[in-house]
């Protein structure tokens, strides 16, 4: 049956479960942001399975992806993007 | 010789069955086989056991090559004596092989199988008289045998005082002579059979010998789950099967007990209590000593040492693609044929081959002609359904082909291919993608052999990766398919249903697919699911939203009026102590108020009649339930469904690397 050790994904999971939890000590206006981070960060993590060994290096690859996708994006989709 | 049954005592007794049974034994008494490194230390040893055991030097082959050392004529209990003696330096070979089996390996004959015949033939021939017996009443308390019904050539019921009632039922036994019998739950009621036989005087006949072999009751781990196995009264010469428990049964039937008999060359009796797992491993001991390998008592190839970084990077399963959740219309699933297994032969992934990847290796030799027979039996099955019982436990043997690769006491397995087998795996998935977005196809989904794509031309994309991997692959294609979110929002891997072209519909991970899932929501789940299998498109599918949405309101408005029984929940327990106060930790306490013996792997089947003060009821003996809570379980599974119709939310694009858009709602 193989070994088992934490995945990328799961290591990925809790990563954003900090990030969540860090959100919250935030002002008020910046909560939101921290809660997109969080949606980000999850949002290639089974793509970055399959070249990253850290799930810190999982997440940031995962959030850096999105970001780049939407500083390419023309103005007016920006807004509509759902993260 | 068609061998019906076979077993060891002192000698091999075969049970063929040429008209009538008959038994024939056969004097064998083979050794085990001893290698050491260094012989000298042991120089008294060996002259106790050239004395007390005729030892005599050899040479023996292992997968890894060949080794001089010694036979010995001895038991198991000899061999770990000369571990201890020796220190575990000692390696020992074909001290745990089955003597029946490998008998039977030795002079190439098998169970259930003519000899003129392959093992590796899909067709089966048998004629065997059926005869089938169920008990009414529940196995875990009854005790009493007063109703039974039986079917041979008629059907009859048994019904009345327990002495008469087994009485008859012997006598009908003894008079239809039957080759095979088949009953429910046969392994519980079998030692209170046996106990009830005595007490009022009578024979049991199951037996062609009178004799019964004892089967231990254990609990272990399989696949992440702990399971139970009864004991197990077996009767000699004759296959007794518990349909209820028996998994090989239940996936394969009878034809499938014995396809997986003609491959372990174990009697049809034990492959029925088997494991997949335990076939396959016993498929490979049969091969290796049909082709002259013997079989190591312990692993000695221990994985060297490695950092865990090294780890990380070199095991981590195998790949998956998220998909985001929503409907999306026409849609192919493109699925890999036994692909860990095919990996294996294609790769030549082996113990011995790690370090020596220019030899044949044992794994795949023996796994091929098994892959080249799933292939034919996958194919048969199309036409003649008969063969999908022997396509299942082929499926199942193969799926835990690989897992046993990484098993640790794995006769012929090793952690390094296992790592290897998933690594290609990752690679195949990985350039399939690649394929299927360069050729304009957008990948919705993906997880370790499947992709889920949409666009067109689907024969050319399955042409195409078939040429470039030199794997078979099947599609499936979706008129539409929902794939469900986690918790997070996030696509769930494992949790859709669709509609197939066929007009059937396709469930994963759903309430109506999950075995704990109470009849009353399951039935709900099914009847939504039936009318949206009329709707061919993800247009029709939202028409139908009202007339799923009456089914709910009509469930949810008979809720309160249910049959207790309806809302049983069936679990496989894994633990008898839980440190927190939970539902299932109630249910088994309940259990054992009532004198039910209950064991990890065991299952239960409990109401829950106050979740808030953790009230249970068995099943059996359930008459009221929580309908709050039951509530809360009708609505989880009504989410599942009701998903398919949020298309007010804005619609998503799937953009393929041509830019093209593909139509999907969500």
């Amino acid at each position: 049956m193989g070994r088992s050790f934490t995945s990328i994904r799961q290591g990925v999971k809790s990563t954003a479960d900090h990030w969540a939890r860090s959100s919250r000590a935030l002002k008020k206006e910046d909560q939101p942001y921290g809660e997109k981070l969080v949606k980000l960060a999850k949002k290639h993590s089974s793509e970055a399975f399959y070249g990253c060994d850290d799930p810190l290096e999982a997440a940031v690859f995962s959030v850096l992806i999105e970001m780049i996708k939407k500083q390419e994006q023309p103005e007016q989709e920006k807004n509509d993007v759902d993260p | 010789m068609w061998i019906l049954d076979s077993a060891y005592r002192g000698g091999v007794d075969l049970w063929v069955r040429d008209g009538a049974v008959t038994k024939i034994r056969h004097d064998y008494d083979p050794p085990f086989y001893l290698y050491l490194p260094d012989p000298h230390p042991h120089h008294d040893m060996i002259g106790t056991l050239e004395s007390e055991y005729h030892a005599g030097e050899c040479t023996f082959t292992t997968i890894f090559g060949e080794l001089s050392g010694y036979r010995v004529f001895a038991g198991r209990s000899v061999a770990e004596a000369i571990e201890q003696q020796t220190n575990y330096e000692a390696q020992l070979f074909n001290v745990d092989v089955r003597i029946d089996q490998r008998f039977m390996a030795e002079h190439g004959i098998f169970p259930c199988g003519a000899e003129h015949e392959s093992r590796f033939s899909p067709d089966i021939s048998y004629n065997l008289r059926r005869f089938e017996i169920s008990i009414r009443g529940n196995p875990s308390l009854s005790a009493a045998f007063t109703d039974i019904d039986v079917t041979h050539e008629r059907c009859e019921r048994l019904h009345g005082r327990e002495r008469n009632v087994l009485a008859d039922l012997f006598s009908l036994v003894t008079a239809c002579d039957p080759d095979v019998i088949l009953m429910p739950d046969a392994d519980t009621w079998m030692p209170k059979l046996q106990k009830q036989a005595r007490a009022h005087g009578l024979e049991m006949p199951f037996s062609r010998t009178g004799k019964y072999r004892r089967m231990d009751a254990r609990s272990y781990w399989s696949y992440g789950r702990v399971e139970h196995k009864e004991s197990a009264l077996i009767p000699d010469g004759r296959i007794l099967i518990d349909t209820e428990k028996s998994f090989v049964y239940r996936e394969g039937g009878l034809a499938g007990v014995l396809m997986a008999a003609r491959l372990s060359g174990l009697p049809p009796n034990l492959t029925s209590r088997f494991t997949p797992g335990t076939l396959i491993s016993s498929y490979e001991v049969y091969e290796a000593v049909r082709r002259g390998i013997v079989v190591p008592f312990r692993k000695s190839d221990a994985e060297k040492v490695r950092r865990f970084a090294e780890l990380r990077a070199a095991d981590r399963g195998g790949m998956m693609f998220q998909p985001a959740p929503g409907i999306y219309g026409d849609v192919d699933e493109i699925d890999f044929t036994s692909l860990y297994p095919s990996i294996i032969v294609q790769a030549n992934l082996s113990p011995e081959t790690i370090e020596h990847p220019e030899r044949q290796g044992f794994l795949p030799a023996v796994l091929d002609p098994l892959l080249g027979l799933r292939i034919r039996t996958k194919q048969l099955k199309k036409s003649d359904p008969r063969y999908a019982g022997i396509d299942s436990i082929l499926k199942w043997m193969l799926v835990t082909c690989f897992g046993y690769t990484g098993y640790k006491n794995a006769k012929f397995g090793r952690i390094e291919v296992h790592e290897g087998i998933t690594g290609r795996s990752r690679d195949i998935l990985m350039r399939t993608k690649d394929i299927a977005e360069a050729m304009g196809f957008c990948v919705l989904h993906g997880i370790v052999d499947c992709l889920w794509v949409q666009g067109s031309p689907i024969e050319a994309l399955k042409a195409h990766i078939e040429q470039t991997t030199r794997l078979l692959t099947e599609i499936e294609h979706f008129d539409w398919i929902v794939f469900l979110p986690q918790n997070d929002g996030s696509g769930a891997y494992n949790r859709y249903y669709g509609r197939l072209s066929d007009g059937s519909v396709k469930v994963r991970g759903i309430a109506a697919r999950r075995h704990d899932t109470p009849e009353y929501i399951r039935a709900m789940q099914r009847d939504m699911l039936t009318v949206m299998a009329s709707t061919a498109t993800i247009a029709d599918v939202g028409k139908a939203k009202d007339l799923v949405k009456a089914i709910y309101r009509h469930a949810v408005q008979n809720l309160p009026y249910a049959h207790a029984q309806d809302l049983a929940i069936n679990r496989r327990i894994s633990r008898l102590t839980y440190t927190h106060r939970c539902i299932e930790g109630a249910a088994v306490k309940e259990y054992q108020k009532r004198g039910v013996a209950v064991a990890p792997g065991a299952k239960i089947s409990y109401v829950v009649r106050d979740a808030r003060k953790y009230a249970i009821d068995p099943a059996w003996s359930a008459g009221s339930f929580d309908v709050r809570y039951y509530r809360e379980l009708l609505d989880k599974a009504w989410g599942e469904i009701s998903y398919a119709f949020m298309s007010e939310k804005p619609s998503l694009n799937c953009v393929g690397r041509d830019n093209r858009s593909i139509n999907t709602i969500h």
